[in-house]
């Protein structure tokens, strides 16, 4: 790619602009166009992901000592028999009116409606009385079904009733969002393998433990629903150490070399190869410009790059190409010297043995094994070439001579040799 | 003309042998199970990518034009066995594969421009580099596995990818799984180890320092030749609950020259109370019983702030059959200290201490580092914001980064990154300064299924001057 710089940065510094005004003054859209969620839950623990924003414009109160008598079923009629977490319970009308005689859609009032209805107003600013067929405005609640799969039916008699799972609603005024039960009240009793703690998930009327699918969506091959249309549905904080936060992308392989049957309730093996055997790179790994800053971060992180690539084949290739492998074509090969000097490289502080030590794989990115063999392999540096083994190595390289030779004999030739001096 | 007849005939006397056999079969088997022609579900995920840009180097005689086309095209078909039980689990075949092509259009050219010379024609002597090739095709992963057997077991046959406390491994063969109790499961592998080589494999998750060419190049006495290895290795899990969960793994593999991998790996977890969790891991080489990676940590949840500390060892391993694996490299550990929570609903900040030392034996090396980020939304905007400073023994290097996007029109979205570094490789008189670099992009969702990214990117360098990248991604994912 020759693009000559000046036209190039005139046009970048006009997208560059673009792209800031569009940054600063983005419309409020509400399209089919992915959005993160927000970074955090309204308050009561629980995601919006799972029980969604509602908006109850009514105006009641659990705490009220007349309501606080009843029995739940009394007014949430169909809580007992309802079998689907997406049916709506909310008590209806009729549930207040043998107690409330002010509801009189008879006689229709602002006054009357806003009992209950808050927001409850007529029609227009300017009428000062129900229209002509007693309509009055009523703010409708919203109340989207939560993703989950529940049958209230299946757990009416489970112990400490309905408030084992509603916890303090009888103390609350309209109960919110912050009454439905979080997944750590599920798990009292459905416990998941290794999430629960000792005494959960055994009570007898549970029966056996459910897959995270037993209450969460699941997509057609039995793995949990979490990537949705407003974003990624993740793990809880207190779940296995597997909040997906900033630190995740370092602390993730931990958890995956651990707990990898649990990953897998949501990700597929594809999502892993993505990654780190990716073809197009991640930008949250590999800042701008890593090309250039990327040595520099080899040297200082290199387990982190072999996650992904094999240094002999993945950067020797790159490295060849620009003439800076050994093994590299001739006509790519500069006359620079990519090292310091010769005396103070190999000879005097010997730095390349320093850096060898301290980023092998740097080294095995540029230079094929004969590079080191040439000095190090027996016929080497003064007839005997210099040791890189780590001290004391000849009291236990014979083990390693006789399961794996090959290396030994690139170095010392014969391997009948080495069985005699290797222990 | 001759001579590569030859070589491509020695090739393929090498290759089609009983292992080649049996991974064709293995595909056209698991292409053709019963089950997948009558599949109920399929799903179709493919993403094109198309990239432009040059990889200079100051020493180096020649820049890299580089123009790449990559496609993925994957296929998942999943069929019900049996009806859900009480629980919900049920018997599944799953069959999913991945094909991917990276095709590269790419020269070496001489800094000044004068003369571009390409890296993969083997007529040209003095400028064929072996370990390049224009086109690859591989296939990350062909695999069909049955779930939701007795004893929640499971069985996947096919090109599989594994990882766990011994590293990544991806294989060609028979995995098998079960959880007899609910405290306890058992894992065991066997198979082909994928290389480079493999047929349609590619080499990511091979051993390090190996250099082999890729399968569709004829052999290069600078390379070493194709060289097929095996596999085999199994994990045990047994937990009581968060208070204690271990796992147990362990890997062997092979191949004509010897041993290549012996090694075992322990992790161990706990969480004694709600707020605090323990990690532990290690992983063992069995060919020299070093420890040769460990790390323990520590979450403490004080909502709303999380604080963790960590400790990890890293020896640096290689294939054994390379001289590499017999070098004294030096063991890194790291220590870190960290914290992070929100401070309002909308924003999440975190900071954390490294530090790093490296045992050279006769001295050491330190380096101290410094980590912040921050995470918010404005105005429908999210933005977040990170940065990084180190200083010791490998020389001082800092960056930071600050990242934006948002909703533009009903289906397109624009993100932009700034991002700044400072470095000084002590070594290298030429490696030091500052990049600063500029990315742009944009994403339009044309469906619910597909979606178009395109992303460009200016950097600028004392090292390499300008530099510009550009991508091109079209992605769609669809189920049925």
């Amino acid at each position: 790619m020759r693009v000559h710089a000046t036209t190039a940065l005139a046009a970048w510094l006009v997208i560059a602009v673009a792209t800031a005004l569009g940054l600063a003054s983005g419309a409020e859209v509400h399209g089919q166009l992915r959005q993160e969620p927000p970074l955090s839950l309204p308050g009561d623990g629980r995601s919006v992901l799972v029980y969604p924003a509602q908006t109850i414009a009514l105006r009641m109160s659990h705490a009220h000592p007349a309501h606080a008598a009843l029995a739940c079923t009394r007014c949430h009629e169909r809580a007992a028999t309802s079998t689907r977490a997406d049916e709506l319970l909310l008590p209806r009308e009729a549930a207040c009116v043998p107690c409330h005689a002010e509801t009189d859609r008879a006689q229709p009032s602002v006054e009357r409606c806003a009992y209950c209805h808050v927001g409850a107003r007529l029609p227009s600013a300017e009428a000062s009385a129900p229209d002509a067929i007693g309509r009055i405005f009523i703010p409708a609640s919203r109340t989207p079904s939560p993703r989950l799969r529940f049958s209230h039916a299946t757990h009416a008699t489970a112990e400490g009733g309905c408030e084992g799972c509603h916890a303090g609603t009888r103390t609350v005024g309209l109960a919110t969002r912050a009454q439905l039960p979080t997944m750590r009240d599920c798990m009292r009793c459905h416990a998941i393998e290794g999430l629960a703690a000792p005494g959960q998930g055994t009570s007898p009327e549970a029966g056996s433990s459910l897959a995270c699918t037993g209450c969460h969506e699941s997509l057609p091959d039995g793995r949990v629903r979490a990537n949705l249309p407003e974003g990624w549905m993740n793990p809880p904080p207190w779940m296995a150490g597997m909040r997906h936060d900033h630190e995740w992308l370092v602390r993730h392989r931990w958890i995956a070399a651990d707990a990898g049957p649990l990953c897998a309730q949501c990700h597929v093996e594809r999502e892993c190869a993505d990654c780190h055997d990716g073809r197009a790179r991640s930008r949250r790994v590999h800042p701008g410009d890593f090309l250039t800053t990327h040595a520099v971060m080899a040297r200082r992180d290199e387990t982190r790059c072999t996650s992904c690539h094999a240094v002999g084949t993945f950067c020797s290739e790159c490295h060849a190409r620009l003439g800076l492998a050994t093994f590299s074509a001739p006509v790519t090969r500069g006359g620079e010297r990519y090292h310091p000097p010769s005396a103070v490289w190999i000879r005097g502080p010997n730095l390349h043995g320093v850096e060898a030590r301290r980023s092998l794989q740097s080294c095995v990115s540029c230079h094929d094994e004969g590079d080191c063999v040439a000095c190090h392999g027996t016929s080497g540096v003064g007839g005997g070439g210099v040791s890189p083994h780590p001290p004391g190595f000849a009291d236990s390289c014979g083990a390693l001579l006789g399961s794996s030779p090959a290396a030994c004999i690139r170095c010392h030739g014969d391997a009948e040799t080495l069985r005699t001096r290797c222990r | 003309m001759r001579d590569r007849a030859e070589a491509r005939r020695a090739v393929r006397a090498g290759r089609v042998g009983p292992a080649a056999l049996a991974k064709v079969g293995l595909a056209i088997a698991t292409l053709s199970w019963p089950g997948a022609a009558q599949a109920v579900d399929v799903e179709v995920d493919s993403d094109l990518s198309f990239q432009v840009y040059e990889v200079r180097t100051p020493s180096a005689a020649t820049f890299l034009a580089r123009r790449r086309f990559v496609g993925n095209l994957g296929l998942r078909l999943v069929e019900p066995l049996s009806e859900p039980d009480a629980t919900g689990r049920r018997v599944r075949l799953v069959v999913a594969g991945r094909l991917r092509i990276d095709q590269g259009f790419s020269d070496d050219c001489l800094v000044d421009g004068s003369l571009c010379v390409h890296a993969t024609d083997r007529e040209a002597r003095t400028e064929y580099q072996p370990l390049a090739a224009d086109t690859r095709v591989d296939v990350p992963s062909l695999a069909a596995e049955i779930t939701g057997l007795p004893l929640d077991g499971s069985v996947r046959l096919g090109r599989q990818l594994r990882v766990d406390t011994v590293g990544f491994t991806r294989f060609d063969g028979l995995a098998l799984a079960a959880r007899p109790l609910r405290e306890l499961g058992v894992e065991v592998y066997g198979g082909s180890m994928v290389r480079g080589t493999s047929l349609a494999g590619s080499s990511p998750f091979d051993l390090q320092g190996n250099r082999y060419v890729p399968s569709s190049t004829p052999p290069d006495p600078r390379i070493d030749p194709a060289r097929d290895a095996w596999i085999v290795g199994g994990t045990v899990r047994a937990s009581a609950g968060p208070l204690f969960a271990a796992s147990l793994d362990a890997r062997y593999a092979w191949d004509s020259r010897g041993e290549l991998l012996r090694r075992a790996g322990l992790a161990l977890s706990s969480s004694p109370v709600d707020a605090l969790r323990l990690d532990a891991q290690g992983t063992l080489d069995l060919l020299d019983l070093e420890l040769i990676a460990a790390m323990a940590s520590a979450e403490l949840r004080l909502d709303p702030i999380t604080i963790r500390a960590s400790v990890d060892h890293q020896v640096p391993r290689f294939d054994p059959s390379t001289i590499w694996a017999w070098f004294d490299a030096a063991p890194v550990d790291q220590v870190r200290l960290g914290a992070s929570g929100r401070v309002s609903p909308d924003l999440e900040i975190g900071g954390a201490l490294r530090g790093r030392r490296v045992d050279r034996g006769d001295d050491q090396d330190l380096d101290a580092g410094l980590e912040l980020h921050a995470q918010t939304r404005i105005e429908g905007a999210q933005i977040s914001a990170s940065g990084f400073a180190w200083s010791g023994a490998l020389g001082p290097v800092a960056g930071a980064s600050l990242e934006a996007s948002r909703a533009l029109l009903a289906n397109v979205s624009i993100e932009g990154q700034l991002s700044v570094w400072h470095f000084d490789d002590p070594l290298r008189d030429q490696s030091y300064g500052t990049v600063i670099s500029t990315i742009l992009g944009g994403r339009w969702a044309i469906t619910e299924q597909a979606s178009v990214l395109l992303e460009l990117q200016h950097a600028f360098s004392r090292v390499s001057g300008h530099r510009f990248r550009g991508m091109l991604v079209l992605s769609v994912s669809t189920w049925r």
